[in-house]
């Protein structure tokens, strides 16, 4: 309990910053949506003639228009799920190798405590973390819907199934982190690993929409969770929800079975 | 010369990860831009004349997409973010990575004083983004040009290069200056990572609505933004704010490293 209570004291300032900054910025693009909404509808009905390929090039789905306020709160997600990547990679990255970085290792390894209780109390710290900034971009995005959609009837039900989906994505790289950071001899710099996983992701996702590519879209996290998609449907996309289930759990047990046996660097 | 030559062996790991793994991305790319470039429905629809209306509200109403430069800008943001991220990263970490593995005791107690040492890094920092810049311009260049061309494609790539390359300049100007004032090293990469994720999110915002064009001056994806190397225009108030960030930083930093209490 104790590696527990220092490992969210370190966090503190961490959960602080990325739990107001994220929900600011959800809220900040939310808060031009009645100015475009206002705008001709005429903008809608030259989108529905439109062939597929120069819409999925420019990002809009046709099915889901950025006129409305379900469009734009995907068009805001899909940018909001950027830095909530990022702060889990961070933390993934972080958690296993922070001790070795910084000589602490051998003060926390020689303590009467096993490396199975370490490697719980760290994991479950770092996703209490990422839970308080979930709740922060509930609580933002109901509030925004709240705010701003006018005389719109969204379908909250599917708004919270989406947001429900939160927590596995950070589940994703939060534990492929983890397995990335036993896996190599070193993490020197953690900010470095971890903007190639989340941007790299993004990077990877967003190509893979624009080429309408199979293989992209099952390689990265931001597909399996496309806000796009549960916003129209409601439901999660069941085949990449699984892909994913299934990369969080074997990186979760691997990098356990690892960090039991790592050969820990000492001074 | 001898810490620039440690430096540039110490980073040209990463270097090589970087340019194989951006010219993965742009080979994907212009193979799709291949498929793209022969579609006739896309070239209907792309001179209806009812649909303009839709390119302005866009903001690509003069942009051919069908031709190499067209495509490119529509995706130039896979350009401008890994490089700036680059940049950044790079500065970020150059200097303050003596402090966190531990060497800084080692280098600073050389018979070289500090003002050398950050020089030399800084050359190596300015080096690789060069490099870096270079290496996907060309290869862009090549990528795309090969699947069809057209007389503008050089002189925008030209462009681009230049514009990329101050963007990139900004972020590790400011990785550098935080590297050197904030007391703790951990600190610079999270927030040159924070300013750039900021920053990154406020230039989209700028794309989706005009009515905050003053937030451009607060973003530098947006000062040398791809519709201005579209047509070749450098907008004199932009280049300004870059020199005075990317001079003031740099100065800054050599200022205030002098002073720096090495974290040990």
């Amino acid at each position: 309990m104790s590696i527990f209570i220092f490992e969210m004291k370190g966090n503190i300032k961490s959960i602080l910053i990325w739990a107001s900054a994220v929900p600011f910025f959800l809220f900040l693009y939310m808060a031009f949506f009645p100015s475009l909404a206002a705008s001709p509808d005429s903008f809608n009905s030259i989108m529905e003639e439109f062939p597929a390929e120069v819409m999925a090039l420019m990002g809009i789905n046709p099915d889901l228009p950025m006129m409305t306020i379900m469009g734009y709160f995907s068009l805001t997600m899909s940018f909001v799920m950027i830095p909530v990547a990022i702060q889990a990679s961070n933390y993934g990255f972080n958690i296993l190798s922070v001790e070795e970085r910084e000589l602490t290792a051998d003060f926390l390894l020689t303590k009467p405590i096993s490396r199975r209780k370490i490697y719980v109390s760290k994991f479950s710290a770092a996703f209490l973390s990422l839970t308080i900034t979930n709740a922060a971009i509930w609580i933002a995005s109901l509030l925004a819907f709240a705010l701003y959609k006018g005389n719109e009837d969204p379908e909250m039900f599917k708004v919270i199934v989406f947001l429900s989906s939160i927590a596995l994505f950070q589940l994703f790289f939060l534990t492929v982190g983890m397995l990335i950071s036993v896996m190599v001899k070193k993490v020197p710099s953690v900010i470095s690993f971890s903007m190639a996983l989340g941007f790299g992701m993004f990077i990877v996702s967003s190509l893979g929409k624009m080429l309408s590519s199979e293989f992209l879209d099952v390689l990265s996290p931001y597909n399996h969770f496309d806000p796009g998609f549960m916003l129209i449907d409601g439901t999660y996309d069941l085949i990449p929800t699984i892909i994913s289930i299934i990369i969080i759990t074997t990186s979760l047990f691997a990098s356990y079975f690892l960090y039991l046996r790592r050969n820990i660097a000492s001074l | 010369m001898n810490i620039f030559n440690r430096e540039m062996s110490a980073n040209l790991k990463a270097f090589i990860i970087w340019s194989i793994s951006l010219s993965l991305l742009f080979l994907t790319a212009s193979s799709e831009y291949s498929v793209f470039a022969d579609n006739p429905t896309v070239a209907d629809a792309l001179n209806d004349p009812t649909l303009l209306v839709f390119f302005k509200a866009l903001g690509v109403d003069e942009i051919d997409i069908m031709s190499p430069q067209g495509y490119l800008s529509i995706m130039s943001f896979y350009i401008y973010l890994p490089l700036s991220i680059y940049g950044a990263l790079i500065g970020s970490g150059i200097v303050s990575k003596e402090e966190r593995d531990k060497t800084a005791e080692y280098v600073f107690t050389l018979p070289v004083n500090r003002k050398k040492v950050l020089f030399s890094k800084l050359l190596v920092a300015l080096f690789y983004s060069l490099a870096i810049t270079l290496w996907v311009i060309l290869f862009c260049y090549w990528a795309f040009g090969r699947i069809s061309s057209s007389d503008n494609f050089a002189p925008f790539m030209v462009n681009l290069g230049f514009g990329v390359f101050l963007t990139q300049l900004v972020f590790l100007s400011i990785g550098l200056f935080l590297s050197s004032v904030l007391r703790q090293y951990k600190k610079s990469g999270a927030v040159t990572l924070g300013i750039l994720i900021t920053t990154f999110m406020i230039s989209m915002l700028t794309q989706i609505t005009d009515k905050v064009d003053f937030l451009k001056y607060f973003t530098p994806f947006q000062y040398f933004n791809v519709n201005d190397m579209l047509s070749g225009t450098f907008r004199i108030e932009f280049i300004i704010l870059t020199v005075i960030i990317v001079f003031g930083c740099i100065s800054g930093m050599f200022y205030f490293y002098n002073k720096r209490d090495l974290y040990i």
